[in-house]
């Protein structure tokens, strides 16, 4: 006789929160595209005929700037730091990654202090030498000083996206490049280069997503891009009309990189092959060209990381009395409290996203998957108006259906807040995930379902310890983000609540540079110690991994 | 027939070759041990995929002990089928110990019937004295014991060995085989067995199958 028992459903809990983490990405996307039928405000046309061209030019002149600047800063650190061994190679290693602990605006304050009229530098050569004091940051254009800060703050990225290439490509390539004759600068040229390249261009498009996502350090030096615009349009002129018409015209300069990137990807006609095959075993060098490695890693840590903190910890000597306030213990409480929690649903809706995608595949199951991904693209000023939007019209909806709620029941306290950092930084949250099952792969899954347990039972006893280090560097990683970001806590923070980030900023535009030295210390010291923690444990697991 | 595959196709997605398998079928009796062997790319592991419920065939159907498992709008998952696999990399579980490997599947079972079980079948594969330790604490053929012992711990209906020895040097392989052997007779299972190597088939089955080209099986 033929009987059927329990069948495999087509959906269950897990594709449930892809579905729903979906949705919750896209739901303030389609309340911004409303704003394209709208009326346009009174402002509008000004802005339009006269500024348009200057946000254009001014946003597009940063991206550029900063995105080719790391990428020669990057690529050469990874260059030399993969194909060279040279003394106190270890301790750049740790110190090249740092700068990421330092967000750009809190670097603008520091350089900006420094080189200042009043800074260490002006008056040190005005005290010493009686030198008339030279205004750089006065001579200098604005423009410039921003690509430094981003330059400075971001070539991490390319950094470690083309280190970690480079560590993956077999010796043999290098090898046969240098017996074929050429030397090492045209190895570098013709096979290093186009081995790395889809990865540094990676981290260079990040470093424009970033530098399009930035308000902190255009604010200060008075850049007009379209982050300042839409904060100018909405706080300023009170139209927000207009922002959300500036929002979407950021969005759509957004989709134009994303768009280049995808078309560069599509057209490589080859792929790198990862083998097991012998690694890159790095050159010993000595003397000059040890020196001119030594020099180039040692400015760049320097210029990212070592000056900043040093300004950041000599004003904080000048501020140190009365700097204990009960509102930056409340800013700190505040912003570790918060960051906790959008770290947590970051990481539930991450996990639940991509283990949903390991179980159901297909083309539907891909674009759920990936669709959800594409908050950290978007601007936070973009993506702030259209999580407003949506909160003030649930918050609308809920006052007729639930007269009795408090007024603005969602949109005046946290969790607007909390939302939108869940839409920004789920990718991160995403792709360390990703990576995580990718390296176990599924055979424990399948040995485990064929072994009897459900896909839930399977994912708390197998999958979960498997990735939790994944887990754990994912929820770092976003703390670090959530913890370091700016716009967002600016336009989405509840009334007389201050963040970590809201706090220096007030302090720096209100020109108490001083009093930006502890919050900005507290950011820094937390994104400094999840860091080294990191860099740590990738030793140790590389170690153990080898040791096996 | 215990095991009934009839006309089955299945295809993995974006392959060029459409179907990897083609209208296979088999029929397999409780106790007896099968050998399917062919060259690599011919689904012989999709196959056992197919059975544990780890794919879902486009054509075809799949019934184990009379039970429809797979075709005609029907798939039970793989945890429902009490199909047992030995995978070809053996999928041990590296934060769990041998005992806890092998008591993995058991969780249906007290804790006093559980404990007995796992002592049994470490018996069984004569690993007693290696219960505490680590998969990566063991060697190639130790692992494939633990395996195989995972696997009939929860006392499948069918046992699924997907190319097990397939990781081990030749000396070991030699040896493992005869204890494979003596295993599946002590435990009386209903054994499926995939490998390209007839050596590894005639060891342990009563009767060999072979997908694809005849004259390729076996070289």
């Amino acid at each position: 006789m033929i009987y059927n028992f329990k069948v495999t459903p087509p959906w269950n809990g897990w594709s449930a929160v892809r579905a729903f983490s979906f949705f919750c990405v896209l739901l303030p996307f389609m309340a911004l595209a409303g704003g394209i039928f709208s009326p346009a405000g009174e402002y509008w046309s000004y802005v339009r005929d006269h500024l348009l061209p200057a946000y254009f030019a001014e946003t597009l002149l940063l991206a550029a700037g900063a995105g080719i600047s790391t990428l020669f800063l990057g690529v050469s650190l990874a260059w030399f730091m993969s194909m060279y061994d040279f003394r106190g190679k270890n301790f750049f290693e740790v110190m090249l990654v740092l700068p990421l602990a330092i967000p750009p605006y809190i670097a603008a304050y520091a350089y900006d202090g420094l080189f200042g009229y009043t800074g260490m530098i002006q008056s040190f050569f005005r005290d010493t030498f009686g030198l008339q004091p030279v205004r750089l940051t006065a001579n200098i254009p604005a423009q410039a000083w921003g690509i430094w800060i981003f330059s400075v703050t971001l070539f991490p990225y390319v950094y470690l996206l083309t280190r970690a290439a480079l560590r993956n490509q077999s010796a043999a390539l290098f090898e046969n490049a240098l017996l074929l004759g050429g030397g090492r600068i045209r190895m570098f040229l013709r096979i290093g280069l186009p081995l790395v390249w889809p990865a540094a261009a990676a981290g260079a498009i990040l470093v424009c997503l970033e530098v399009l996502n930035d308000f902190g350090v255009s604010a200060y030096y008075g850049l007009n891009t379209f982050t300042t615009a839409i904060f100018a349009a909405w706080f300023g002129m009170g139209d927000a009309d207009t922002a959300v018409k500036l929002a979407l015209i950021l969005l759509a300069l957004v989709f134009v990189v994303l768009l280049v990137r995808k078309a560069a990807h599509s057209a490589r006609r080859y792929h790198i092959v990862s083998s097991r095959e012998k690694r890159v075993v790095p050159r010993r060098v000595k003397g000059p060209p040890q020196a001119g490695i030594l020099l180039l890693c040692g400015l760049a840590c320097l210029a990212g990381f070592v000056t900043p903190l040093l300004q950041m910890l000599y004003w904080l000597r000048l501020s140190w009395d009365g700097a204990f306030t009960s509102e930056l213990t409340h800013a700190v409480t505040y912003t570790l409290g918060i960051s906790a929690a959008a770290t947590l649903l970051v990481m539930i809706a991450a996990t639940g996203t991509v283990n949903a995608g390991r179980l159901f595949s297909g083309g539907f199951s891909v674009l759920l998957s990936q669709g959800a991904t594409i908050g950290y693209a978007v601007p936070s000023a973009v993506l702030a108006i259209g999580v407003i939007s949506l909160f003030v019209g649930a918050d609308n909806f809920l006052s007729v259906c639930f007269p009795f709620l408090p007024d603005r029941f969602l949109s005046m306290g946290g969790i607007m807040l909390i939302f939108a950092y869940g839409i920004r930084f789920f990718t991160i949250g995403y792709q360390t995930i990703e990576a995580g099952f990718a390296k176990t792969g599924m055979i424990y899954t399948e040995a485990s379902r064929t072994l009897g347990r459900s896909v839930t039972g399977t994912f708390f006893l197998v999958d979960l310890p498997m990735i939790r280090h994944a887990l754990i560097s994912g929820s770092a990683l976003v703390f670090i983000d959530i913890l370091k970001e700016l716009p967002l806590a600016l336009l989405l923070r509840p009334f007389n609540t201050e963040t970590l980030g809201t706090t220096t900023y007030h302090f720096a535009k209100n020109e108490v540079l001083e009093k930006t030295a502890l919050p900005s210390l507290c950011i820094v010291l937390a994104g400094t110690i999840f860091i080294l923690l990191m860099q740590f444990w990738e030793k140790k697991k590389a170690g153990h991994v080898s040791g096996n | 027939m215990f095991l009934e595959i009839d006309a089955v196709f299945f295809a993995y997605p974006g392959k060029a070759d459409p179907w990897i398998l083609a209208g296979y079928s088999l029929g397999m009796e409780a106790g007896e041990r099968v050998g399917i062997a062919g060259p690599s790319g011919r689904g012989k592991s999709t196959l056992l995929r197919l059975i544990a419920g780890l794919e879902r065939p486009q054509k075809g159907t799949i019934l184990i002990d009379g039970r429809l498992v797979a075709g005609r709008g029907i798939h039970v998952s793989p945890e429902e089928r009490q199909v047992g696999m030995v995978f070809q990399d053996y999928g041990l579980f590296p934060h769990m110990t041998v005992e806890r490997n092998i008591a993995y599947g058991l969780y249906r079972l007290n804790r006093k019937a559980r404990r007995q079980r796992v002592e049994s079948m470490l018996e069984l594969i004569r690993m007693r004295d290696l219960a505490r330790r680590y998969p990566y604490e063991i060697s190639g053929g130790q692992q494939q014991r633990v395996a195989i012992a995972r696997a009939l711990a929860p006392d499948p209906k069918l046992l699924l060995l997907d190319e097990p020895l397939s990781n081990l040097d030749a000396e070991l392989k030699a040896e493992i085989r005869a204890e494979m052997r003596e295993l599946m007779e002590r435990t009386n299972s209903t054994c499926l067995f995939v490998s390209h190597d007839l050596d590894d088939l005639r060891a342990v089955c009563g009767r060999i199958e072979i997908i694809g080209s005849p004259s390729e099986a076996g070289r």
